[in-house]
């Protein structure tokens, strides 16, 4: 009942979020005509800005979107114009969904274990080589990563391709550099949530009960020492978008993040808006299963 | 920690705590460092115009010199344009923790009454505050600033011409709109952690005092909320500043933040990766801006952690 009404809750948030946006781009002057050669005569920029809409009031605008987006359609793009933004983001958003999920395993499959590794031995040499390479690697952010392992594995070595998608050999340098932060960070936090747990009462009680350190480690500490991980795992998802946006400018990857960017400079206002409203579900859906993972792994989570 | 001695303040116990730590006071040294190098420099470059002499160059003085590499002229090597690279390596970074520095002030000034009012007020206030930060916790914040950026860009023009501002306060304006936007989008945790304190003081048996005395509630935030409060919001406005230039630095890179002439670390990292080929590599024009921004964020980050440690309040006793 918790999980449908907050999907519910979604559709308000997201109306404003998309007539905020709408009526901020639609009211800035200029547009995405500007950089184009100027119209041959008045009447042919009329007969343009009457085929986009934009010489109706501002609400009928929006209305106009608003029920073309309810059908799946986002409008064309002003940029593109050949092109409708829904095709654009069809087409770009399967490569950034697959280099956003392959990094977000990356960075859970090296941060958690690392985390593991420093908080079983805390204080050891262990804890302080991989605590040491955690912090380095989130001071060290996704502009500086890529560039430097292109110009080594890419440019010296030519171990991988320097740009673009195709093989799986592709993804590797993409993956890595959009991931390493966000491993650095859960690692620390790893650390952190399991030193907690292990000091909490429920532990005590089962080493009291004489269960093995490590089944208590493994089955009991692992589940809620994760938990920071976990919650951390919302604001990723947005942070890892962030960093797509670089990835993908970098690698000259055709995602959306690159249309997001371009669109921007360009002022392609139905292509931003569509793109705002499209990031904004993927991070909505993405806390609320995120919720949902906490409630299944801590017991004492209820919702209400 | 029972070498502490009992008779100080919680806040000069957690100095001490904090300079017991080695890596945080190492921190606060390379950060006194950059901020020391990178304010002092404007004071000893020569003119943009006069010849390239010594080792201290202005940062957008032109030269015949392009790519070259670090020498004792340019002791970081030239870039495009001839010009020197360490100069706009340092100018750079001020530009970086100019913005950093300021937009943490803004998300400080916006969390800490957020969260301070959410507190202090209670019930349904705090409901509607809090639920509001949750919602906004799940939005594409970064996407905003953008929007915003380009929203910004389309006014300008506009404004300059009807008359209304100057053209020279273009590149200010959009400067200001940068720190604006991205404290703006940082104050979330700061209100957060700020309401959890506030909402434990307030039923402390000194605030109950005040109030028993009748002093209004805007003098118990500003008299003993607030400043009980400090070390707190020091820790996460130290801890705001290298993630509000991480952000800076994305944006900057993509082309969307900091324009030329003026450069930040962003955009000299990405003028520098734009250089990456196979035939020559410029190592220079990324080494140095990318060495320049990992100490930058590492000093700043040691201290952030380093302060946070110290007033943990789980680790007095």
């Amino acid at each position: 009942m918790y999980f449908v009404r907050r999907i519910l809750f979604m559709i308000p948030l997201l109306l404003v979020v998309s007539m905020l946006t709408f009526v901020l781009l639609r009211i800035t002057p200029g547009g995405p005509f500007d950089k184009e050669r100027a119209p041959a005569s008045p009447e042919i920029e009329r007969n343009i800005k009457a085929k986009y809409h934009l010489d109706k009031p501002i609400h009928v605008q929006y209305w106009i979107w608003l029920s073309g987006v309810v059908k799946g359609d986002f409008g064309p793009s002003l940029k593109y114009r050949s092109h409708s933004v829904t095709d654009i983001i069809a087409g770009g958003l399967p490569i950034t969904l697959l280099i956003g999920s392959m990094a977000f395993a990356f960075a859970m499959g090296v941060g958690i274990p690392a985390g593991f590794i420093t908080s079983v031995g805390k204080g050891a040499w262990q804890d302080h080589l991989v605590g040491t390479l955690s912090i380095l690697a989130i001071c060290i952010p996704a502009l500086v990563v890529g560039p430097i392992l292109v110009t080594i594995f890419a440019v010296r070595w030519q171990l991988f391709p320097v740009a673009l998608v195709g093989t799986p050999m592709h993804l590797v340098l993409p993956v890595i550099t959009l991931g390493l932060y966000f491993a650095g960070r859960i690692s620390r936090l790893m650390r952190e949530g399991m030193l907690d747990t292990l000091k909490s009462e429920f532990i005590r009680t089962a080493r009291a009960k004489g269960v093995s350190e490590s089944a208590i480690i493994t089955r009991h500490a692992f589940r809620i020492g994760v938990l920071p991980v976990l919650s951390y795992s919302g604001p990723m998802i947005a942070d890892l978008m962030v960093g797509s946006f670089v990835v993908e400018t970098l690698f000259r990857i055709p995602g959306i993040g690159v249309f997001l960017v371009n669109s921007s400079l360009n002022r392609d206002y139905t292509m931003l808006i569509g793109l705002v409203l499209l990031y904004a579900v993927v991070l909505l859906l993405a806390n609320i299963i995120v919720d949902l993972t906490h409630g299944i792994l801590d017991p004492r989570v209820k919702f209400e | 920690m029972s070498d502490v001695p009992t008779n100080l303040s919680p806040n000069q116990r957690a100095l001490r705590r904090f300079l017991k730590n080695r890596l945080a006071v190492l921190g606060l040294l390379m950060t006194a460092c950059v901020v020391g190098a990178v304010f002092l420099w404007p004071l000893v470059v020569p003119d943009a115009h006069s010849e390239m002499q010594g080792w201290v160059h202005h940062p957008d003085a032109h030269s015949d010199e392009q790519f070259a590499a670090p020498t004792g002229g340019n002791l970081m090597g030239t870039d495009i344009h001839g010009r020197d690279l360490l100069s706009r390596v340092l100018s750079g970074t001020r530009i970086s923790l100019i913005v950093g520095a300021i937009g943490a002030l803004v998300s400080l000034v916006i969390g800490v009454s957020w969260g301070a009012i959410a507190g202090f007020k209670g019930g349904r206030t705090d409901a509607v505050m809090m639920r509001t930060v949750d919602v906004l916790y799940t939005l594409p914040s970064i996407i905003f600033v953008i929007v915003f950026m380009t929203t910004l860009d389309g006014f300008l023009p506009r404004f300059v011409k009807s008359g209304t501002i100057n053209a020279e306060w273009v590149p200010f304006l959009k400067f200001a709109a940068l720190f604006v936007g991205l404290g703006g989008i940082s104050w979330l945790t700061m209100a957060r952690i700020v309401r959890g304190h506030v909402l434990s003081l307030r039923s402390r048996p000194f605030i109950e005092a005040s109030r028993a005395l009748g002093i209004s509630n805007l003098r118990i935030l500003k008299r003993h909320i607030l400043p009980n409060s400090l070390g707190l919001i020091i820790v996460y406005l130290t801890l705001t500043i290298p993630a509000i230039i991480l952000y800076e630095s994305f944006l900057s890179y993509l082309g969307l933040g900091i324009q030329p002439p003026q450069a930040s670390l962003g955009t000299l990292i990405a003028d520098g990766a734009m250089q990456i080929n196979s035939i020559r590599i410029y190592w220079w024009l990324l080494t140095f801006p990318a060495g320049m921004l990992v100490t930058t964020l590492l000093a700043l980050n040691f201290v952030g952690d380093g302060l946070r440690d110290a007033f943990d309040p789980k680790a007095e006793g």
